[in-house]
């Protein structure tokens, strides 16, 4: 059981460096709707794995039918991160992230879900990978990753 | 639900106090988010308005740790607001209906646009008895107006 678990929050991390590393070279090739879309799983999966790894979360916390996140497992992703790393950090940044993420979350579900809804400019794009980036060294730093 | 509103419409109300010069524009989007968006970009951007705004998302995140409060400028990554709720700035004050019906309904967790979703834009996934009852009670509170209010909601979706 042990063994399952490190392979499962090991497999996260890697996922998570891999999608945000695809969202750089996503923006490279001109694929902007693309590369906002591995930017933001990618922090979702980094504070998921942090979450397991470092605060008692379980695997079973983050599924769709847990009484924990009746409002959504991405809003309790990302409310969990903030009250987790308000112990390292002034609860101030904590909740810029949260704004950040909340706000790339948002603009993850326009691009996705609404046609009409695209991203134009590579700075508009770079925008968003730049929030994600500067969640992962945060993290990176807080957790020694 | 409802308290989450409120809460949020006394986070502008301070703001919109210690800032007069700005104007505030909320939503609340399907998904239960807050949106807020604050013009014009030179008070948004001001160092006084992120610190208060930070204090703001502080107080929200205490009471409601995983729901999410937003603000937004014209040069954010988010669209701006084409519709919305709330309107508080340079003296005025304005709400819209949506909002009064969201505010009508004092059951906990209730989502308005959720359940407003399912009723008129996906009605295959309510069983017919909870779709009528559910229809009636949407009637009941939204009359005389319903129609305007489809049209307005929908629009987003």
């Amino acid at each position: 059981m042990l063994k399952i678990i490190i392979s499962i929050v090991n497999h996260l991390l890697e996922k998570s460096k891999e999608n945000l590393i695809s969202a750089k070279l996503l923006i490279d090739s001109g694929f902007y709707n693309s590369s906002l879309h591995c930017a933001y799983y990618s922090c979702l999966q980094l504070i998921k794995y942090v979450l397991i790894e470092f605060h008692d979360y379980y695997e079973f916390d983050f599924d769709n039918d847990s009484t924990k996140n009746k409002g959504g497992t991405h809003k309790y992703i990302i409310g969990s991160l903030t009250t987790a790393i308000s112990i390292n950090i002034t609860a101030q940044k904590a909740n810029r992230y949260k704004e950040d993420l909340n706000k790339v979350k948002l603009r993850r579900e326009e691009i996705d879900y609404f046609p009409q809804k695209i991203i134009k400019t590579e700075d508009e794009a770079s925008k968003v990978y730049q929030k994600c980036a500067e969640i992962h060294i945060e993290l990176i730093k807080i957790y020694n990753l | 639900m409802n308290t989450q509103i409120l809460l949020t419409i006394d986070i502008i109300k301070k703001l919109a106090k210690n800032f007069q010069e700005a104007t505030f524009r909320y939503i609340v989007m399907p998904d239960d988010t807050n949106l807020v968006e604050v013009s014009p970009i030179t008070i948004y951007q001001n160092d006084d308005f992120q610190e208060k705004k930070l204090d703001m998302l502080m107080e929200f995140s205490t009471q409601f740790p995983y729901e999410s409060l937003i603000f937004i400028s014209e040069q954010d990554i988010i669209t701006l607001i084409d519709k919305p709720h709330y309107i508080i700035g340079k003296g005025k004050e304005e709400q819209s209906k949506e909002l009064e019906l969201m505010l009508a309904i004092k059951e906990p967790n209730y989502n308005f646009l959720k359940d407003y979703k399912e009723q008129f834009i996906n009605p295959d996934k309510l069983k017919l008895s909870e779709k009528k009852q559910s229809l009636q009670s949407y009637r009941n509170l939204a009359q005389p107006q319903a129609t305007k209010y489809k049209l307005s909601s929908v629009s987003y979706s």
